[in-house]
C-alpha cells in the first residue's frame, strides 16, 4: 500500500513523497504529548547529514527534527531497559537507532537536543518509541552548538 | 484530588491492575512502589512535564522554513 505524505522544509514549497507502508515506523504510544499520531517516516535531511526528519503520516503538520546525538556528543551512551528492547523487538539493544529530538528556537544557532528522552527505532521491524531514560544526569536541553561554534555560524 | 492516609507497607489499588505502595517514609521523602501493567508508562511528574514541554517546542509544522546551522566538522587530525 502506498500513501502520499506531504513533507517540506522550505517556506513556500511543498514536497510530496510517496510512502510505502513498509517504510512507516509505528510508535505504539506516540511521541509524548502527541498520542494521536502513531505512524511516522524517517527522512534524511541531506545526504551525510546527522539530521533527519520524523514526519507523521497521520498528520501533515506534525514533524520533528532529529539528530544523531553522537555527532555532537560522541560519549553519549544509552542504556536501554530490557522491556524497551522487547517492545521494539530488538534482538540486541545495540541494534536500535538512537536519535535525539531537536528544538529549533527563533535563533537556530541556539538549537538544542533532548538526551534524556531519545527516539529509539528498530528499522527492520518498523517500530519506534520515545524512551524516557532513568539517568537523571542526561540533559533534556543540551546545546547542539557550543558558544564558540554559535559565534562562527553565518 | 482524592487524599488517603497510609502507613508504611500499606498500599492503594487503582482499578484492578495498578498498585501503589508506601515503601518507606523519611523526614522529607517517601519511597513509593508502583505495580502497573507494562503498557502504562510511569514517570516522575517533573521529568514528564519537562519532556512534554520540550516535545511541544520541538514540533515543527512541515512547512516551516528551516535553515540548519552547520555542525562542527569531524576533527581531521
Amino acid at each position: 500500500m502506498k500513501t502520499n505524505t506531504v513533507i517540506g522544509t522550505e517556506a513556500d514549497r511543498k514536497t510530496t513523497i510517496m510512502v510505502e507502508q513498509k517504510d512507516v515506523i509505528r510508535f505504539e504510544e506516540g511521541i509524548l504529548g502527541f498520542p494521536q499520531s502513531h505512524g511516522y517516516i524517517l527522512v534524511p535531511h541531506e545526504p551525510d547529514s546527522p539530521f533527519a526528519w520524523l514526519q507523521s503520516v497521520d498528520e501533515e503538520n506534525l514533524a520533528f527534527l532529529l539528530i544523531n546525538p553522537a555527532s555532537v556528543k560522541p560519549d553519549y551512551v544509552v542504556r536501554l531497559p530490557q522491556e524497551v528492547a522487547n517492545d521494539l523487538k530488538l534482538a540486541d539493544v545495540s541494534d536500535g537507532i538512537v536519535l535525539a529530538i531537536v528544538v529549533v528556537p527563533e535563533d537556530p544557532r541556539e538549537m538544542r537536543m533532548n538526551l534524556r528522552a531519545p527516539v529509539v527505532i528498530n528499522a527492520r521491524e518498523g517500530l519506534g518509541r520515545q524512551v524516557v531514560l532513568e539517568n537523571a544526569s542526561l540533559e533534556i536541553r543540551y546545546p547542539i552548538l557550543s558558544e564558540e561554534e554559535q559565534a562562527k555560524q553565518y | 484530588m482524592l487524599v488517603l492516609t497510609r502507613k508504611r507497607d500499606e498500599s492503594i489499588i487503582i482499578g484492578d491492575t495498578i498498585e501503589i505502595m508506601v515503601v518507606d517514609i523519611g523526614q522529607k521523602e517517601v519511597r513509593i512502589g508502583i505495580r502497573a501493567p507494562r503498557e502504562l508508562s510511569v514517570h516522575r511528574k517533573e521529568v514528564y512535564d519537562a519532556i512534554l514541554r520540550e516535545n511541544i517546542a520541538a514540533k515543527l509544522s512541515s512547512r516551516r522554513p528551516l535553515k540548519l546551522p552547520k555542525l562542527r566538522e569531524p576533527a581531521a587530525d
